[in-house]
This record gives structure tokens, C-alpha cells and sequence, in this order.
């Protein structure tokens, strides 16, 4: 047998009281959270966990009232409450079938506060690039062609699988969106940041709980070229570990990411690929970078040959819009009211 | 006929309900485990640059994003033909133990252990990790600490903890630093301190409760198959590479293959009321949904490892794996519970086998990426913290994805888990007063496969399917997993 345990608490003592570590020394009111997933991945459940002992700390303020990765409370549960019965709703994951966009809506009219939590809820996400297929060609590379969602041997219509809405759609789509926490999955520094002022003090609606500035202010790497003669793929170059990936050749998308995760990727020697969303006066992510490309190529040149030197070197960039619209497909490019299924959405960012 | 529909199934990943079909006299005449979800990348991971889909793949699973971060890595690795060197192979095997070990933490403490650490009358309310967190504070604050380490481990390789960045066709982003290894070698020593008093807690204050022991032993939740999982040359464990081998239902070895050989030697059930494809093994067949030695389902994860397994690893490990084998009495085991049990004896492995290569002095080479040729086709394969995961990837000249196909670990168990949840459902009903606890132990039959439903969903085989329907002994449809 292996070691003894001591520490551990004899069965004798379940449920037993909270220990002073689980319990705060100021008691504060209980917050009802509740915590959904549409169309994502489960990165944002868990991603509340990379807060460590922290996370104790915020279990032991809070009520969770839904939370399907976690706790058992049903859907019916939800339905049951009172409207407003929530105090905040932190939603993650695109909206991808009609059943997430009843959930949103449904969480909505229970909920004080919605939070966007994570890329997908936020603009869309990796499950945005969808959006370059029709529905129709989607369901087909699936499932083959002419699929149509049926309910199971005796069951009534409704047990059918939802069906698919006609794009993948951000949260702020379907419902009003109070805050955002960005990135993909959020940070566990923008995770205590939320936590903090949910339990405090609140920011003005609409409030992004990142960096107001560029992801390249907190990036430890020295800029010095300013320059771009070539375009090269991270997997063609072992890049310098001090200099900056732009200098390099690397398409690295802090010039017009929001800061917020402490430059994660750059520090880990990969380029950043946008998770965060834009900054706020970048607008469109995708083309504030390629205009920013633009620019550093052109960088000492002037006339004719400026022009053909962005050519070359932009023209060894493959697959645009994987690249300069990772995360943010449904939130840059609006579905034409004609592709969305069952109509209801409001569209637009947060 | 009455429907009961647990909505949504809970504590798992993904989305999912159960549907349970009763009639007049409130027998269970259909069982439903219904996948509400579908994202579609196996659509729109085409186009993609290929240096890109580990982390593209990764958003299938946010709970396991290490595993087809590395699978897409070393699918990468074939296409290219590169060989991986042995610093940047190091850290991904280092990156990848570490992993399952947090992993397997995760569902034996948040999600399947509600089910097994509280009185089973405890409170729908209550059920759930806070309740765990209350009934055992001391142990809860070791594992939530211990977890943030291993997680830690997990960002000083990988860049970040969820959705890592670090893999590239033929090695990894960059060296790791001293330092780094220095730390890391702190942390992996306390997974291998907690790993043992997860194991002596399981054993004093878990299994002799006769709750668990009649789970463990009970029939209704024994279910014969046939069993995949990789192992090594002494034919131990192994998460990162090795060969695929397949145990049948009587214990006798079905092969044991490279990756691609493996994947050759999975078929896929097309039925014609549905769009489903399903994996069995090729060359015993299908013979519908039915355990047992003539049918080709087979089932994967920690228990199949177990099963397929001469040994362990590491010598905790070892001795886990013999207190197991002792308990069951049989090989393989075909308990479904065991598999809660496997994924302790597992996690003590890669909290080890973490531990060994956090001192390896070659972790920290400066040589970490192999030569790439000319990009083409190549398979990729791990064990995911749920089974075998399969990557194959075709790629264009200029390095884009053009075609991708993936066989993913809840997907191999999907047939299993229907199983499962249909004996149990049946044990329930015939207890009948389908109460909020009885219902909960329909939900406990799919957890102990800690089911990863996003990922089976998101991509089932091929260009796959839907829906699975199982018949009666009268060839009545009586079960369906739709998605
Ligand atoms: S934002 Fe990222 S981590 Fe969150 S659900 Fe979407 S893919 Fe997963
Ligand atoms: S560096 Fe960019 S892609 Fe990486 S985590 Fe930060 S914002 Fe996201």
C-alpha cells in the first residue's frame, strides 16, 4: 500500500462545515451564476479552473444555479425560475443550432447580466469559419447528402435533433449582450478580472474585459526593422527567441489584438493568431492587419516599386482568411438575413 | 407511452439528453441518448494551412485539446516525412503525460466523482464538485492546487494550458528553457505525491464502500467486448506512440499494429434507415448492437488499456494494475465501472512517467525541428484520456488541407456507451419509481466513460454519421444515438 493520509478527512466528517479556506472571512451576498455552453468546445468550462485555489474562493461566493458541465440542474430547472431570477449568465460557445439560440434566449429572460464569455460567444470563434460553407454543404460533408434530423423510433417531433441554424452566429446575434470576456479560451487573469468586478463593483455596459491597447505593448520581444521583405509559415523558421515576430516574416496579429493574456503566444514562440478579438479602434481585425501588412512592406520604398513589392510579399500568404479571420468570421462578415435560419436574430457586434 | 428526457445530461463534455420511452405498464421500450450538436469541421478544416490544424483541431475539445493538438502534430509529422528530435519529442511527451494526468484528475474529482465520493441519496443540488469540495475540503484543496500545477506544466510547454500552441510538423515551436525544466521538475513531483494519496484514498475510503463494490460487480453494468488501446514493447501503456493492439472479448490477441495498420483494420457501419457510420473491427464484423465475442464492437479508454496491457509502466502503476486485476478476478474486465478505477491506475502512470522525463537532461536541446519534405498524406495517432485518436490528414503542395478524416475516442465507445446506458436504463425502470437518484444512475452509466460528446460529434469517422439505432431481440427499434 502507498502513503497513509494524513491531512485527509475521515469519512466521519462529511459534510462537515466549510473550512476557513473555502469560506471568505467577509461574507458576501451570493451571486446566482449560471454558466452555458451553445456551439463550443468545453475550453471555456473549464477554463474557470485555471484560477487554482482562486477557484475555491469564488465557489464559496457564489451560487451556481446552472452549470451542465458541473453541477445537475436540468433545463426545466432554468425554466421554472422566476425572470431575473439569475444575477448573471456567463454564455460561451458560437450559436449554431436553434436549440442554443432557445438557451440564450431562455437564459436572457432569466438573467440580470449576460456575459459573452470567449471567442466563440464573443465573435464567433474557430467554429465561425463555418460561415465559408452554406449549411447545406456542411450537413453534406458530414452526414452525406439529403440529411434531415428525426426524432428516434416512437418518439413525438420535438425529441428531433435541432436543426442547424443557416451560419454560425456570436451571442450578441440572438440576445443583448451586457460585458465580454475575450479570448479563446479567456485568460485566468481576465477570469479573476471578471469574477472581481462581478462580485464588486460593476463597469459600464458593454465593457471588454481585456486591454483597452494593442497585444504588441505587452509582448517582452524588441521591434526594431519595422519591415516586412518576406512572409515565412511557423513551421519554416525557428524564430529568433528576442526579436519580433513581425521583423522575422511571421503574420503575427498582435499590432491589432487587444492585450489581455500577456502575450502567450509570442512568448511560446508562435505567432498570435488573434484570440482576443480587435483592438478598439481596430474595427475589422482581419483588414486592419493586412493594411497594417501593407504598410510595413511599403515600408521604405516609395511609388511603383511599393506596390510591387507588396504584391510579391503579400501574395506568399495562403489562406487569408484562416489567417486574418480565425476567430472573428461571423462577427466581421454579417450573414445576409436570406442565409439565417428561423429569423429572429438582431444581429451585430457588442 | 410515457417519455422521461433527462435535459440536458450533465457533468460531461458536450451536450447531450437522454430520452427514455416507456409503455402502459412503464417498461422501458426505448432508451435514447440524443447529441444535440454539430459544428462542421470536418468541413472547414479544409483550405486550412496545415501548420495550423493542431491548433484548429484542438477547438473540437476543450477538454482534451492536448490530445488532438499532438495527433494533428504527428499527422503533420508523416505528411512531411520529418523526423521528430528527440528534445522536441521529449517535451511533447513530457506536455502530453502531464495532460492525461490532469485530465483523468478532472473527471475522477468534478464530473464522475460526485457520483462515487457522495451518499448516492445526496440532493440533485448538491451533487457536484462543491459538494465534494464540502464533504472532503481537505482533499478538494489538494487536487484544485495540484491540477493548477500540472496545468502550469501544461503552459510552460505548450504556451497555454487550454489550447496549446506549440506542436509544428516534425518537432515544436521552441526549446525549453533551464529554468523551465527546473520548475517543472517541482511539479511533477507532487502529481506523483498526489497520484498516491488519490490511490490510498480510493482504497480506504471508496472501495470498501459495498455501494461502489456492487457497481463494480453488479451485472447489469458488465459488458463484454472487444478492447483497442496503444502500448509499448514491453506492451505497457502508452499515451504519446507504440502500437495499436486489439484484445477480443475472451482475451486472446486480434492484432497489433502501427497506427496505419490499426486504422486499416476499422470498418464503418453505414445502416440504410440512417447516415451513420459506425466503427467496428473489420474482420469479425458487425453483427448489430451487441456486446460479446461475435460482435465487432469494441470498446477504448482506460479500460481497454488496462485489458491490452501485459503491464504498466511505472511501478506505482504496476502495483495498481495488480490490486486491479486481483479485485476483478477475470482479463479482460469487463466491468464498465472499472473504468473509473483504470483511469487512477492510469493517472499514476503518467504522473510517473511526468516525473521521469521532467529529468531528462535532453528536454532542454536546442534541436527541435526535424527536416520536412515535401508535404503529402500522414497518419497520426495518441491515446486521448478517452481512447485512441486517429488523425489523417492529405495535403496540397502548398501545405493547405485538402481532405481530413479523424476517428475520435468517444466515437470508438459510442456503441459501448449505448449500451451501458440501456442496461442500467433497463435495471432502473424495473425498480421502477423513476425518482431523481435512479434517473441520476442512468446518467452514472455514461459517465464512467468520462464521454467526451463534443468530440464525437464534432467529428465522427470519415465523412460520418448520426444516428445509431439499436434493435430488440425482436428487431424493434429500442435505442438511438442521434446527433
Ligand atoms: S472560445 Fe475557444 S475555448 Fe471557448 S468554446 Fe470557443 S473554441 Fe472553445
Ligand atoms: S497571443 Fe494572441 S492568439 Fe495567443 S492567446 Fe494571446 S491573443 Fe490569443
Amino acid at each position: 500500500m502507498t502513503e497513509k493520509l494524513e491531512g485527509m478527512s475521515p469519512r466521519s466528517q462529511e459534510n462537515s462545515p466549510r473550512t476557513s479556506d473555502l469560506s471568505p472571512v467577509t461574507h458576501h451576498p451570493s451571486l446566482k451564476l449560471a454558466v452555458y455552453w451553445t456551439g463550443s468546445c468545453g475550453g471555456c468550462d473549464v477554463s474557470f479552473l485555471e484560477l487554482g485555489a482562486a477557484l475555491l474562493d469564488v465557489l464559496s461566493k457564489v451560487e451556481i444555479v446552472f452549470w451542465p458541465a458541473l453541477v445537475d440542474a436540468k433545463r426545466a430547472d432554468v425554466e421554472a425560475l422566476p425572470a431575473g431570477a439569475i444575477d448573471v449568465a456567463l454564455i460561451n460557445g458560437t450559436l449554431r443550432t436553434e436549440e442554443n439560440r432557445e438557451m440564450a434566449e431562455l437564459l436572457r429572460e432569466k438573467s440580470k447580466l449576460i456575459v459573452a464569455y470567449g471567442a466563440c460567444a464573443h465573435l464567433g470563434g474557430i467554429p465561425g469559419l463555418a460561415n465559408l460553407s452554406q449549411r447545406e454543404e456542411i450537413l453534406a460533408a458530414v452526414f452525406g447528402d439529403g440529411f434531415r434530423p428525426t426524432p428516434p423510433p416512437g418518439g413525438s417531433p420535438e425529441d428531433a435533433p435541432p436543426e442547424l441554424l443557416a451560419a454560425a452566429l456570436p451571442l450578441s446575434a440572438a440576445v443583448r449582450v451586457d460585458y465580454v470576456v475575450p479570448g479563446c479560451p479567456p485568460p485566468p487573469g481576465l477570469i479573476s478580472r471578471t469574477f472581481d468586478a462581478l462580485l464588486g463593483e460593476l463597469p459600464p455596459t458593454g465593457h471588454v474585459f481585456a486591454s483597452e491597447k494593442a497585444l504588441c505593448e505587452e509582448c517582452p520581444r524588441t521591434k526594431e526593422d519595422r519591415r516586412l521583405t518576406k512572409v515565412v509559415r511557423p513551421h519554416e523558421l525557428l524564430p529568433d527567441p528576442e526579436k519580433c515576430l513581425l521583423d522575422q516574416g511571421m503574420i503575427c496579429l498582435g499590432p491589432v489584438t487587444r492585450g489581455g493574456c500577456d502575450a502567450a503566444c509570442p512568448k511560446a514562440g508562435m505567432p498570435c493568431t488573434g484570440c482576443l478579438g480587435p483592438t478598439p479602434n481596430a474595427g475589422d481585425q482581419g483588414l486592419a492587419m493586412l493594411s497594417a501588412l501593407a504598410s510595413l512592406v511599403r515600408a521604405g520604398e516609395e511609388g511603383e516599386a511599393a506596390f510591387a513589392s507588396e504584391d510579391k510579399v503579400l501574395d506568399a500568404i495562403v489562406d487569408p482568411v484562416g489567417t486574418f479571420h480565425k476567430y472573428a468570421l461571423p462577427a466581421t462578415w454579417k450573414v445576409p438575413s436570406s442565409l439565417r435560419g428561423g429569423g429572429s436574430g438582431r444581429g451585430g457586434r457588442p | 407511452m410515457k417519455k422521461i428526457a433527462i435535459d440536458p445530461i450533465t457533468r460531461l463534455e458536450g451536450h447531450g439528453k437522454i430520452l427514455l420511452y416507456l409503455d402502459e405498464e412503464g417498461g422501458l421500450k426505448g432508451a435514447v441518448l440524443q447529441v444535440p450538436e454539430l459544428r462542421g469541421f470536418e468541413r472547414f478544416c479544409r483550405g486550412r494551412r496545415a501548420e495550423e490544424m493542431p491548433q484548429i483541431t484542438e477547438r473540437i475539445c476543450g477538454v482534451c485539446p492536448e490530445a488532438h493538438h499532438l495527433a494533428s502534430a504527428k499527422a503533420l509529422d508523416a505528411a512531411y516525412g520529418a523526423e521528430v528530435p528527440r528534445a522536441a519529442r521529449l517535451q511533447r511527451e513530457l506536455f502530453y503525460n502531464t495532460y492525461i494526468f490532469s485530465d483523468h484528475l478532472l473527471h475522477l474529482v468534478f464530473l464522475g466523482g460526485p457520483d462515487l465520493l457522495l451518499p448516492k441519496d445526496t440532493p440533485k443540488s448538491e451533487r457536484n464538485v462543491v459538494g465534494v469540495l464540502q464533504a472532503w475540503p481537505e482533499l478538494g484543496k489538494e487536487v484544485v492546487t495540484v491540477r493548477a500545477r500540472a496545468q502550469r506544466v501544461l503552459e510552460l510547454i505548450g504556451g497555454k494550458a487550454i489550447h496549446p500552441v506549440f506542436a509544428l510538423p516534425g518537432g515544436v515551436a521552441k526549446p525549453l528553457a533551464k529554468k523551465d525544466q527546473e520548475e517543472i521538475q517541482g511539479h511533477a513531483q507532487v502529481m506523483v505525491k498526489l497520484s498516491q494519496r488519490m490511490v490510498a484514498f480510493f482504497h480506504e475510503e471508496m472501495l470498501p464502500d459495498p455501494e461502489l463494490q456492487s457497481l463494480l460487480l453488479a451485472e447489469e453494468t458488465r459488458l463484454p467486448t472487444h478492447y483497442l488501446g496503444t502500448v509499448d514493447e514491453e506492451g505497457a501503456p502508452n499515451f504519446y506512440h507504440g502500437k495499436v493492439r486489439a484484445v477480443s472479448a475472451d482475451g486472446d490477441e486480434l492484432f497489433q499494429l502501427d497506427p496505419v495498420g490499426a486504422m486499416a483494420r476499422i470498418a464503418e457501419r453505414a445502416e440504410p434507415w440512417t447516415y451513420v457510420k459506425f466503427p467496428y473491427l473489420k474482420d469479425i464484423g458487425w453483427s448489430g448492437f451487441e456486446g460479446g465475442s461475435r460482435s465487432g464492437i469494441y470498446r477504448v479508454g482506460p479500460l481497454a488499456r488496462l485489458n491490452v496491457a501485459e503491464r504498466m509502466a511505472t511501478p506505482l502503476a504496476q502495483e495498481e494494475f495488480e490490486r486491479f486485476l486481483d479485485f476483478f478476478g477475470e482479463r479482460p474486465v469487463h466491468a464498465t465501472f472499472a473504468y473509473h478505477w483504470a483511469r487512477l491506475a492510469e493517472m499514476v502512470q503518467a504522473a510517473e512517467a511526468a516525473a521521469a522525463l521532467a529529468q531528462d537532461e535532453g528536454l532542454t536541446g536546442a534541436d527541435v525541428r526535424g527536416r520536412l519534405g515535401q508535404p503529402g498524406e500522414g497518419i497520426g495517432a495518441v491515446e486521448a484520456a478517452r481512447g485512441t485518436l486517429f488523425h489523417h490528414y492529405r495535403l496540397n503542395e502548398e501545405g493547405l488541407v485538402e481532405w481530413v478524416n479523424l476517428i475520435v475516442a468517444t466515437t470508438h465507445n459510442a456503441a459501448g456507451i449505448g449500451l451501458s446506458v440501456k442496461q442500467m436504463a433497463e435495471a432502473v425502470v424495473r425498480q421502477g419509481n423513476l425518482d431523481q437518484e435512479l434517473l441520476n444512475r442512468v446518467e452514472m452509466a455514461f459517465r464512467a466513460y468520462d464521454p467526451c460528446l463534443a468530440c464525437a460529434t464534432h467529428f465522427l469517422p470519415g465523412d460520418t454519421p448520426l444516428v445509431v439505432e439499436i434493435y430488440d431481440a425482436d428487431g424493434n427499434p429500442k435505442h438511438r444515438i442521434a446527433r
